[in-house]
């Protein structure tokens, strides 16, 4: 194939997508609507105009032209959001500590199965992140989960950076964060110099961009995530968001619930780890524990909302959204609160609330058609709509089908 | 209390506790009273009260004269010993790890501590407070904290976020490893590999002349900003001198020593001189030192542990308290920590050993709290305990440093953090002496009691860590005292003729009001049985909770009236007739003995076939043969249970009957008679028989529940009990007893013998004293005890009351009063008493092996103001004094 008749097909190919998504309307009709902002409408319509909603509501007019989706005796809803992801990286982690100029757009592969997965499950929102074994990894990306193309997923290209309070390799604690204190403290030092006039230092791109990244980082222009591994990460998590100005997301790993005390009074949202409740061994009793991380901060009164576990849990459970929050409702969290977990908590906790996490008039039309209760084991996602598109339809899913052998 | 630590480490629920109950609880007012509180500046103050307000102290001071704050909840420690949570001036709780860099000031032990890991061994020794130190084989490893346990608040347990710049003077830390210089950056296009290069020089000298031009650097350049990462460990050093930080060498050999104490002169600095093991050079120098150091920390030694060190080890070193007098009398501070982590939990006894060093306890206590806290610069929150302060305490079994003292619990800010679990069944009453009842007295002595038995006694004895210790200053331990004839424990009064075969331990009756009387003047062991009729069983048992049954019977009490024609004879023939029930019981044992014996030795010809049977034999052989001493419950008791009193021709019907048949009160079975027969008469034919014929097992003899107590009695095994009062009764019983049978023989009454000692002409005999100590005969008056006493006549006591037995120790306080031996006396209420009813009577004495019978006197036992503080019986606490408090 030559590259001239490649980029023909990429021309066309592109042009249909983006003909479709301009001009399909699509109304969905007759169902239980939960918006997400606002009572539950029976007998609702969505309305979905140029890719955003057009009208929510009982009395909404549906134009001719739109493609009408029957929801009678389903429940609609905004698409899932996702607040952080390692996923759908070809490479989720650097070698190098300090890499915050690298952007997971680089690496983000929209063919993997990720990102069907996430379809099929109803999320249509992601921030992708680099994973937790970098010092200061790069910057994270918030993704629409369809169609196929990196830049037309793009809802924000710099999403926040990730900082990691894991050490790496045989380090030690006290050498991770003093390292981490002295890129941080350079970088301040570097961002309120104002370079003498005309004498350039010679920098490489790189060290330029590097710097770049690290003066953004300080000077709070872009939010910051910070893994905190155990729960005494917290404290110096904590203490270097107080310092620098950070707008901190946490995201928390298993053990972190020790610390939900500390971060209820830091007023903090977080993301917790995909393990909501495992068993705990006391060394010196012997006797076991079961931890269910959800009630403790509930309990704590910290905010949270989720994240799923690709493959790594015996937890199949953990792999969807909607399980992780079914699982914190059985252990007490309110029903409505485990619907913000997985739609406008974390739209807000990632700055985008004006575009997604709800069904509103002007946002995006990411909804999701369900065949009933979002929380419950036996409901299927029927549709999934991604900015006005239908990115997923439970009929044509060839995959499941075959999964469940003909039906 | 809210969250020991260990749950802390897991649970929702802990946490929640936590979180939920301590703001409330914190809020409270609480007063401790305890023995004595040390307050850790080296005094202590006894009988005190230690009250906490808001987790902070609010007052310390003796009870008498401290103003407790109304609604205060009042926790009474009793003899327990309060001192101030443990300081430890270093540890590596934060990790120690070391970073590649040898010099690495920016590196901050509070970043590798993790508070919410579990620290209950450090908390269940006492530990509060704790220095984190960061790694220790690097030269300038980091900086260190101070830092609290028993908290899970960073923010709350923090108690100084840098404290210590680190030096390591050791020659561990001369070589650390070579590394890249400069390091790897972002990308290696543009900076390539270098070599490895070697950081500093590996000589302490070539270390010290860099820590001068280091130091040196930082002191002139405190303002200026640094620029590349050279500047950087410049700026931690400096920034960390300018605030006044201070500075810890660890400096082992008299060369590092020299060298970190000019180092410390030359830069001025506040410097901690830790690990210091040859002091012996600069003990002239202490004087001048005492200006320049902030304080000296000692490493305490492993405890336990037992080391090969090298001649030129133990030359050089010596033992870490070597100098440590010298040190606090130059008045320098001195603080003591753990050579390891591990040893934390036994962190008293690593600071107790430095008491080798001529250290008082309040100085070596003052080591590990106040002395330690103003090392560390934090003596205005702990160390010490007094109005403003921390309120960090732990609470000890006895002070600080004696042995086998021990953590109980361990306060942090008010809150119990730790709490040891009594669940060890011991317990160790302690007294000023104790009067073991065999004539011995030991000062200053305790008891061990596990389960009903006593399992030490001594003025040092072992004992489990966990045991409860009781303790009664100024009190004095004798045994439980025995009652060798009452009337108590079925919950009435007993008839007057009790056939001898009646189980009286099977009719005790727990909850006869008068055993907790009785017991309440220190009587734990009685014999009961009835004062009437001839012949009767008497039962001996404790007047513990349970009343347990020691032996039953324990004797067969006899009587004689002033009728000795009558009474003699019958008595004879009731002998003779048990006797004779022994003998054939006897002739039994010793055939079927002697036919076991051959039954193996026809086994151990080789007859495989048989192998299986024989030691069929065997066990039934063993069974039966382990019947013989208590014959066989169900047949005994299948007759023997009659209700009290329930014979009416017991004792009272014709001589012949009774003699016939042995008091018992019930028709005469006909096995009986046949019995009878093959006792008295075929029994000398069985042997023969049984040789000659297929050489079948012995038949067993029928057993007679009537008659059983005499084989008991016939074996020696349980006393005769004889009443005779008069002098011709007396030698009657004597002459019948001791003379035609060889019982052992016990009398009761025997005011005459008082009297006429002659009486006993040679025969061994033991006597049993009272109810009446004194009896006036021919208008004498006799104080019995004592004159047995002086004939050397082994004697007891009895009250022949109910609820008047606990009368019985005064009444033998006036025998005293009235020249009795109080040793004596004791002896013939404790061990002497017992020994008239058992060779080797499980009570009666302070002994181990021997019943936990225990009773707790305020002074020397039969003193006029002596009173009875507590009585334990069978190990159990049956009776205690309320407190004066």
């Amino acid at each position: 194939m030559t590259s001239k008749t490649s980029f023909w097909i990429l021309g066309v190919l592109w042009l249909s997508a983006s003909a479709a998504w301009a001009q399909e309307s699509i109304a969905i009709r007759g169902g239980r609507v939960i918006t997400m902002a606002g009572p539950v409408l029976e007998n609702g319509t969505v309305l979905i105009r140029d890719g955003k909603i057009a009208a929510v509501g009982t009395d909404v007019k549906v134009p001719v032209e739109a493609r009408v989706i029957d929801a009678n005796g389903k429940v609609v809803m905004p698409g899932f959001v996702e607040a952080h992801s390692s996923e759908g990286m070809t490479r989720s982690n650097e070698t190098n500590p300090v890499v915050p100029y690298l952007s997971v757009l680089d690496t983000v592969d929209p063919m993997r199965s990720y990102f069907e997965d996430a379809r099929r499950n109803g999320t249509t929102t992601v921030a992708v992140v680099p994973a937790n074994r970098t010092m200061i990894g790069g910057q994270a990306a918030i993704l629409k989960t369809g169609p196929d193309f990196v830049d037309a997923m793009i809802l924000r290209r710099e999403a926040g950076i990730k900082i990691s309070f894991e050490p790496q390799g045989n380090a030690s604690r006290m050498g991770h964060l003093a390292a981490l204190r002295k890129e941080l403290a350079d970088a301040k030092k570097a961002a309120s110099e104002k370079p003498k006039e005309g004498e350039e230092a010679p920098q490489s791109p790189t060290d330029a961009a590097l710097e770049a990244a690290m003066k953004k980082l300080v000077q709070g222009e872009m939010p910051v995530f910070l893994y905190c591994d155990t729960a005494m990460d917290v404290a110096p998590a904590l203490k270097l968001t107080e310092e620098y100005g950070f707008r901190p997301i946490l995201v928390l790993g298993r053990d972190c619930y020790k610390a939900a005390d500390q971060i209820a009074k830091a007023g903090l949202t977080v993301v917790l780890d995909p393990n909501l409740v495992f068993w705990e061994t006391d060394e010196r009793t012997g006797e076991d524990r079961k931890i269910v991380v959800t009630e403790v901060f509930e309990k704590a009164g910290v905010p949270f909302t989720f994240q799923v576990d690709s493959g790594a849990s015996t937890n199949l459970g953990a792999n969807y959204l909607w399980y992780q929050a079914a699982t914190a409702v059985k252990y007490g969290l309110p029903r409505e609160k485990a619907l913000e977990a997985l739609t406008i908590l974390p739209a807000r906790l990632l700055g985008v609330d004006r575009y997604v996490g709800s069904l509103e008039v002007g946002k995006e039309g990411d909804v999701i058609v369900l065949t009933g209760d979002p929380l419950e084991v036996q409901t299927w996602v029927e549709t999934t709509i991604c900015r006005g598109e239908v990115v997923y339809e439970r009929a044509n899913d060839a995959q499941l089908q075959r999964l469940l052998g003909g039906q | 209390m809210c969250a020991a630590s260990r749950l802390l480490r897991h649970g929702v629920i802990a946490a929640f506790i936590a979180l939920s109950l301590c703001p409330a609880e914190a809020s409270e007012t609480h007063a401790y009273y305890a023995r004595r509180v040390w307050t850790g500046q080296g005094s202590a103050i006894d009988d005190a009260v230690l009250i906490v307000v808001n987790g902070k102290v609010s007052a310390v001071g003796p009870r008498a004269t401290t103003q407790v704050p109304e609604g205060a909840t009042r926790h009474e420690l009793d003899d327990q010993v309060i001192i101030p949570g443990l300081v430890v001036a270093q540890t590596s709780l934060a990790g120690n790890d070391d970073v590649e860099r040898t010099l690495s000031p920016q590196n901050t032990a509070l970043d590798g501590f993790d508070f919410y890991a579990d620290r209950h061994e450090a908390l269940a020794g006492g530990v509060t407070t704790v220095q984190i130190s960061p790694g220790s084989s690097r030269l300038m490893p980091g900086v260190g904290a101070v830092v609290k346990l028993g908290t899970d608040d960073p923010g709350r347990g923090t108690l100084r976020r840098r404290e210590g710049l680190r030096i390591v003077l050791e020659s561990d830390a001369l070589s650390p490893p070579t590394i890249y210089e400069p390091p790897v950056g972002a990308v290696s296009v543009d900076r390539p590999l270098e070599q490895t290069r070697p950081q500093l020089s590996p000589s302490l000298g070539g270390a010290v002349a860099g820590l001068r031009a280091v130091l040196g650097a930082a002191r002139r350049n405190t303002a200026g900003a640094p620029t590349d990462e050279a500047d950087l460990v410049m700026a931690a050093i400096s920034s960390h001198l300018s605030n006044g930080g201070s500075v810890r060498i660890t400096a082992s050999t008299a060369a590092e020593i020299r060298l970190a104490l000019d180092l410390a002169k030359e830069f001025d600095l506040r410097a901690v001189l830790v690990d210091p093991s040859d002091l012996t050079p600069f003990t002239s120098r202490f004087g001048e030192w005492k200006s320049r150091l902030q304080g000296v920390v000692l490493e305490g030694r492993r405890p336990g542990r037992i080391t090969n060190p090298s001649p030129e080890q133990i030359e050089e070193r010596g033992e870490p308290w070597d100098e440590v007098k010298a040190l606090v009398d130059a008045g320098i501070r001195v603080a003591i920590h753990a050579a390891s982590d591990q040893d934390l939990e036994d962190f008293l006894f690593v600071a107790g050993q430095f008491r080798q060093g001529d250290l008082t306890v309040g100085q070596t206590l003052s080591a590990i709290t106040s002395a330690s806290a103003e090392i560390l610069g934090v003596a205005d929150r702990v160390g010490s305990l007094k109005k403003g302060l921390d309120a960090d305490f732990v609470v000890l079994s006895a002070d600080p440093f004696s042995l086998q003292s021990h953590v109980l619990s361990t306060y942090v800010d008010g809150r119990r953090v730790f709490h040891r679990e009594t669940t060890d069944p011991t317990t160790i009453v302690q007294a000023d002496a104790i009067y073991t009842g065999d004539g011995e007295v030991l000062g200053d002595a305790s008891v061990v009691v596990r389960g009903h038995t006593i399992r030490g006694v001594g003025e040092r004895v072992s004992a489990p860590r966990g045991a409860r210790v009781k303790r009664f200053p100024g009190a004095v331990i004798v045994p439980g005292f025995v009652d060798l004839g009452s009337g108590l424990g079925i919950g009435g009064t007993l008839g007057d003729d009790i056939a001898l075969e009646t189980r009286l331990g099977e009719q005790l009756d727990a909850t006869d009001p008068a055993i907790e009387v009785a017991r309440q003047g220190g009587v734990t062991t009685v014999l009961l049985g009835s004062s009437g009729g001839a012949t009767t069983p008497l039962v001996a048992f404790k007047l513990g909770d349970d009343t347990r049954v020691v032996s039953d019977p324990a004797a067969i009490r006899f009587r004689l009236s002033d009728n000795l024609r009558q009474d003699v004879p019958n008595l004879e023939r009731t002998l003779e007739r048990g006797k004779a029930y022994h003998e054939q019981w006897l002739a039994y044992e010793t055939a079927l003995a002697e036919w076991e014996a051959r039954q193996k030795e026809a086994k151990t010809e080789p007859e495989a076939s048989t192998e299986e049977q024989s030691s069929e034999a065997e066990t039934e052989a063993d069974s039966e043969a382990g019947g013989e001493e208590q014959p066989a419950p169900e047949e005994g008791r299948g007759r023997g249970r009659r209700p009290r009193g329930g014979d009416t021709e017991n004792g009272e019907g014709p001589p012949q009957r009774r003699g016939r048949f042995g008091g018992r009160g019930q028709e005469p079975a006909p096995e009986e008679g046949e019995q009878d027969e093959d006792g008295e008469e075929a029994g000398s034919e069985q042997e023969p028989q049984e040789e000659e014929a297929k050489d079948e097992a012995p038949r067993k003899p029928q057993t007679n529940a009537g008659l059983e107590p005499y084989r008991l009695l016939f074996s020696g095994k349980i006393p005769a009990f004889v009443e005779a009062n008069r002098s011709d009764a007396i030698e009657a019983a004597l002459e019948l007893f001791r003379g035609k049978h060889q019982l052992r023989t016990v009398l009761i009454g025997v005011e005459d013998l008082a009297r006429f000692p002659d009486l006993l002409n040679g025969h061994e005999v033991t006597v049993i004293a009272g109810p009446s100590m004194m009896v006036t005969k021919d208008r004498e008056r006799l104080n019995v005890p004592q004159h047995l006493a002086n004939e050397g006549i082994p004697f007891g006591f009895q009250s022949r009351a109910t609820t008047g037995v606990r009368d019985l120790p005064s009444a033998v306080q006036y025998a005293v009063s009235q020249g009795l031996g109080p040793a004596d006396a004791l002896r013939g209420l404790s061990a002497g008493g017992a020994r008239l009813v058992s060779d080797s009577p499980s009570f009666g004495s302070i002994a181990v092996g021997r019943d936990a019978d225990l009773v707790v006197l305020s002074g020397p036992p039969f003193e006029l103001g002596t009173k009875v503080l507590a009585v334990m019986v069978d190990g159990q606490w049956v009776y205690e004094k309320e407190s004066d408090r």
